[in-house]
């Protein structure tokens, strides 16, 4: 994983460094040229190559004429892309496969940029009625408010905690604590939900390597496996759904990662959750059962989803503080989860999680990707 | 006798007084104006003429329209649009233009009435499109005035002349608006369907300072965003959905009966893909809200936002059961709720590459 923030920096750039991270962090050494695929997640960085960008990422990470295309689904770019990459494996079709992830968005200028923001709402409906991504889940933070009474410190409680773990994790775009005070006293975004309830706009890339089974143990002796993957999508504006405090793609794609791994959700012991917004965290802790339908706010307040709790969330950070660069954002994930379960995550180590789950959520829910993995 | 059988009207909610106005410019020219009605930043001509036949509409079938007569003293061609927004057939309406535009309409209105028992609806409309700077601005107003003339009606006297009218006084100069607003005032209620207690609705009037004057008036083109580079919809693309855009019209499936709005390609239901407009009731309740600030407006709204704060928007849930996210309008964006009663208005929504896309928004009911 390239380090994450406003860098300044290229995204072939970025996606290379990614790159060779993972291929030089293989434990017996492995040989770029026996990729079989890749799948890259991406938006589309703002414009600067909408077409054939997989081939100029993969190109410049000198892997020519590997079979390599784009994957996009908003946000869940790469937590699609890295799906794609395990059915390849699954399927036979492919014993090494390379799933990552890339954005560029800080070098847009102000009005490109506010042109890029929210493209993946409802163009149509919703983003004609005045809304980018904040005013979405503002809708979906006062609904949650007005059906479970849930708090602004609530939300804040979930901003302090992803912001006390992302202090730790040197790839991070924000690595500053922040108080409940400060939180509370930000400036007003997208009523409820003010500026440290909001990621930011973030350049960086991810990479992930998955192996088949039977020749995993030649690259490694301690490879992390996937146990189940799920995927679902919805409607695509929130005025469409049913229930604007549920994520039905968040739901489908977790029973069904759940199904494949043969766990419950009491079974995880770390989970990366998509928390572009605060109240976007509380949703997914609800969605993916680790707490009740409107309980989810309680959980960052009390301690439960901190580094230390009972079922530590989003301990690189999250997308709130570590970042989130959209199509880099599933595979980056993966690369946290990978991490702390092989122990490796440094001064943000969770003590031995053995089950770690990624959930990464397309735009406000339209679609999900879930992943579950174990020793 | 040729003449009217009803009428409508539409005045801004917002007023400035002369006195505000004079202390704050530093000039007012305008005798016997002693406050003016002010359009709303979403509001022009159209949408005015808009909400005046729909008041008038309310009462009346629309198959009485035979003819839709838009008229206004500014270099605005929306007969067409005016109507589709009514869900009259645009090949019915004409454009009628210039500084006596209004009387010119009901006059031509009347004369073929009574000659080939044509049934017009006049629509004369309204707002300033001066520099605010200049003095040229100071007595301008705003508002639109419907009336459907046929062959028997209330027969058009010619009406006290707008300098004398006493409505002038309260509304400013309406243009093409102002004969036909002062005549309906010296109608006679009991004759005429439709509301025309003008004179009522200015009561309940909010009065504005003249800085925020200043910011609802538009200027004449967007800083920035005429050229999409990211998320865009095509004119055709808006347009092809101008009938659930403009009039809140729905479809029902043929075989289920399950209503959607907006449209899809197939039913939610039983998957058929066959359809029937269903125009829905125009009311709704806020089911979820926001309020945009800074930062968080598409490029689309930046304009507007600078110009006149934070706004709104909510899902609302129509009381015919499906839901819809939309910009609210009329309304001080801190005080909706969820639960919150509104209907349907329609308004400018946004400005690109030269043309003003409308639609529908949602004001407290």
């Amino acid at each position: 994983m390239s380090p994450f923030g406003d860098l300044g920096r290229t995204a072939k750039n970025l996606f290379a460094e990614a790159f060779f991270e993972a291929v030089d962090s293989v434990d017996k050494g492995l040989d770029p040229s026996n990729i079989r695929e890749a799948y890259i997640g991406s938006m589309g960085f703002g414009g600067g190559q909408i077409g054939n960008a997989a081939a100029l990422l993969t190109e410049h990470a000198r892997m020519l004429h590997v079979p390599t295309r784009k994957v996009e689904n908003a946000c869940a770019s790469s937590g699609y892309a890295f799906r794609d990459a395990y059915l390849a494996v699954k399927s036979g079709a492919a014993d090494l496969v390379l799933a990552g992830g890339v954005e560029v968005m800080n070098d847009l200028s102000d009005v490109r940029k506010r042109f890029w923001l929210g493209v993946s709402g409802d163009t149509e409906w919703e983003r004609l009625a005045g809304l980018t991504f904040p005013g979405v889940y503002a809708m979906m933070a006062s609904r949650h408010m007005h059906e479970y009474g849930t708090t602004p410190e609530q939300l804040a409680a979930v901003a302090v905690k992803n912001h006390a773990n992302g202090a730790r994790n040197p790839k991070a775009q924000f690595r500053k604590e922040i108080t409940m005070e400060k939180a509370l006293a930000s400036p007003m975004v997208a009523h409820p939900l003010r500026l440290y309830d909001c990621c930011g706009t973030t350049d960086g890339a991810a990479c992930v390597i998955l192996a088949a089974k039977e020749v995993a143990r030649k690259y490694t002796d301690t490879p992390v496996w996937v146990l189940g993957s799920g995927a679902a999508s919805d409607h695509l504006a929130v005025h469409d759904r049913e229930s604007m405090t549920r994520l039905e793609a968040t739901v489908r794609a977790a029973h069904a990662a759940m199904r494949g791994a043969d766990l419950t959700a009491k079974d995880v012991d770390i989970a990366e959750v998509h928390d572009c917004f605060t109240i976007a965290e509380i949703l997914a802790v609800e969605d993916l059962g680790f707490a009740k339908k409107g309980e989810g706010g309680r959980l960052a307040v009390e301690g439960t989803t901190a580094r230390g709790g009972e079922l530590p969330v989003n301990p690189s950070g999250g997308l709130k503080a570590k970042g989130h660069p959209l199509g880099a954002t599933g595979a980056a994930q993966v690369y946290e989860v990978f991490l702390q379960l092989r122990g490796e995550a440094g001064d943000r180590q969770v003590p031995s999680p053995e089950i770690g789950l990624t959930h990464n959520v397309g735009g406000s829910g339209a679609t999900c990707a879930v992943h579950v993995f174990g020793p | 006798m040729a003449g009217i059988v009803a009428a409508g009207f539409y005045i801004p909610r917002s007023a400035i007084t002369s006195e505000a106005y004079r202390k704050a410019a530093g000039h007012f020219s305008g005798d016997g104006i002693a406050e003016k009605s002010v359009a709303e930043f979403d509001e022009d001509e159209i949408t005015m003429a808009v909400a005046a036949g729909d008041r008038l509409l309310a009462d009346v079938n629309l198959g009485m329209v035979h003819v839709l007569a838009f008229a206004t003293s500014n270099s605005v061609t929306g007969a067409a649009l005016v109507a589709e927004a009514l869900g009259i057939d645009p090949a019915k309406a004409r454009d009628v233009r210039g500084a006596d535009a209004g009387e010119m309409a009901l006059a031509g209105a009347i004369e073929i009435a009574s000659r080939d028992e044509i049934q017009t609806l006049v629509i004369a409309a309204e707002a300033p499109r001066s520099d605010p700077s200049t003095t040229e601005e100071d007595p301008l107003g705003a508002g639109a005035v419907a009336l459907l003339v046929t062959s028997e009606g209330v027969p058009w006297s010619g009406g006290p002349g707008p300098s004398q009218s006493a409505i002038r006084r309260k509304v400013g100069d309406v243009g093409a608006a102002s004969v036909l607003l002062s005549f309906l005032t010296t109608l006679e209620p009991s004759k005429i369907t439709g509301d025309i207690d003008v004179t009522g609705a200015l009561k309940s009037r909010e009065y504005v300072t003249y800085e925020r004057y200043l910011a609802m008036r538009r200027r004449a083109s967007p800083r920035g965003t005429e050229y999409s580079q990211g998320a865009y919809v095509s004119l055709p693309a808006y347009l092809s959905e101008k009938k659930a855009r403009y009039r809140l019209v729905g479809e029902a499936c043929t075989e289920c009966k399950r209503v959607h709005f907006p449209p899809r390609e197939a039913c939610l239901g039983c998957g058929a893909r066959s359809w029937v407009d269903i125009p829905l009731k125009r009311t709704g309740t806020v089911y979820a809200n926001t309020v945009i600030g800074k930062g968080a407006a598409p490029s689309e709204f930046l304009e507007q936002q600078l110009a006149t704060g934070d706004y709104a928007t909510a899902v609302v849930e129509l009381d015919d059961g499906p839901r819809i996210t939309a910009m609210l309008t009329d309304v001080e964006p801190a005080a909706v709720r969820i639960g919150m009663r509104v209907r349907m208005v329609f308004r400018r929504i946004y400005a690109q590459e030269g043309f003003v896309r409308y639609g529908f928004k949602f004001a407290p009911a």
